[in-house]
């Protein structure tokens, strides 16, 4: 199974409309948006990608399909950028 | 909530840079190196104290200033103090705005005219801002407050000062006396920009924070103080904010622009 676990380089802070990542390490900030918050969150929770669409399902009017196609592409651009880490068991 | 919505988790990316002035900033191993551009002279930030290096000592007095500013706003982000560049302004009901944008958007200039219109000034350049109970307050971070000397069609007393401005400077600016304010609780953020036509518009918490990690970027020091300094920015965020485009039409009316964005 593959999880995905968010960088210990990486400092979060949420407000209201999505959050501000800081990567301490390359010195760039991002923003996510509501919905990425939440996939972080969840990823902070130590959820697998497959669990974190399923919260999605549940918290938003969305089908899984899509839900799950909105984890992997959020994580995609995660990964890319060092914030997450990638552990296939 | 619709499923587009779900669907856009998406990302932003922005480089922080961390230069104040004539200084950058870059780790070295453990410690921070600040690095006086122009005179090739630095200083290291090591345990809380700041130690010379290169250059330093040949260092004309002017960078050295520079160079101990910026050490001063690494050692006041370890007491929970956090340079943001922004200029400060507190209004006749006591109330402290920050006014934060990039170098030349405005600042100077708006504080001098909020000045004018009996608010006192924290600070054109940066002030200090820290949390204080539910509050998040602005301390003065004081430098005299320059302003050009080519806006003395708007401000006639600056054609006394026209003298006075410094050589060499493209914007031709002179520093002003101007009422002071210490420390004042901070009620709202204001991004300014230049701009070709005047708006003032809501900005939502996330883009009030990224715009402040932008103005803060003391706040991704790789250190124990980043995220007691990110939750501070996190805290003024959460503040009524706004991003306002300005024209030299609002420099007469700017201090009624604020007072009739905030509820």
């Amino acid at each position: 199974m593959t999880r995905y676990a968010p960088s210990p380089d990486a400092a979060c802070a949420a407000v209201d409309d999505g959050a501000v990542l800081l990567h301490m390490r390359t010195k760039r900030y991002y923003s996510l948006n509501e919905t990425g918050a939440v996939i972080w969150r969840l990823l902070q929770d130590d959820l697998p990608a497959a669990e974190v669409a399923g919260r999605l399902v549940e918290l938003y009017d969305v089908d899984r399909a899509a839900a799950h196609e909105a984890v992997m592409r959020l994580l995609h651009d995660l990964t890319s950028e060092a914030l997450v880490s990638v552990e296939t068991a | 909530m619709g499923g587009a919505r779900a669907a856009a988790g998406r990302v932003s990316v922005s480089p922080v840079v961390w230069r104040w002035g004539g200084v950058d900033a870059s780790e070295d191993g453990e410690h921070l190196c600040l690095m006086h551009r122009q005179a090739d002279a630095r200083v290291f930030v090591r345990g809380g104290r700041l130690v010379s290096g290169s250059g330093y000592e040949n260092a004309a007095p002017k960078a050295r200033r520079e160079l101990a500013r910026v050490g001063a706003i690494v050692r006041l982000r370890q007491r929970g103090r956090y340079f943001v560049h922004a200029a400060g302004a507190v209004d006749p009901q006591g109330r402290a705005w920050l006014l934060a944008g990039d170098s030349g958007s405005g600042k100077s200039t708006l504080a001098y005219s909020l000045s004018r219109s009996g608010w006192t000034i924290l600070g054109d350049d940066g002030v200090l801002i820290e949390l204080a109970g539910s509050e998040v307050r602005a301390c003065a971070w004081h430098a005299p407050l320059e302003v050009s000397s080519t806006l003395a069609s708007a401000f006639p007393e600056l054609r006394a000062h026209v003298a006075r401005a410094r050589p060499n400077d493209p914007r031709r600016r002179v520093s002003m006396n101007v009422p002071l304010a210490s420390r004042a609780r901070v009620v709202a953020l204001v991004f300014v920009e230049r701009a070709e036509c005047h708006a003032i518009t809501t900005l939502g918490p996330l883009a009030a924070l990224g715009a402040l990690v932008r103005q803060s970027p003391w706040v991704i020091i790789d250190d124990a103080y980043a995220c007691p300094h990110l939750d501070a920015l996190r805290r003024a965020a959460a503040l009524p904010s706004f991003r306002l485009e300005h024209t030299p039409a609002e420099l007469h009316t700017v201090a009624r622009i604020l007072m009739e964005a905030l509820p």
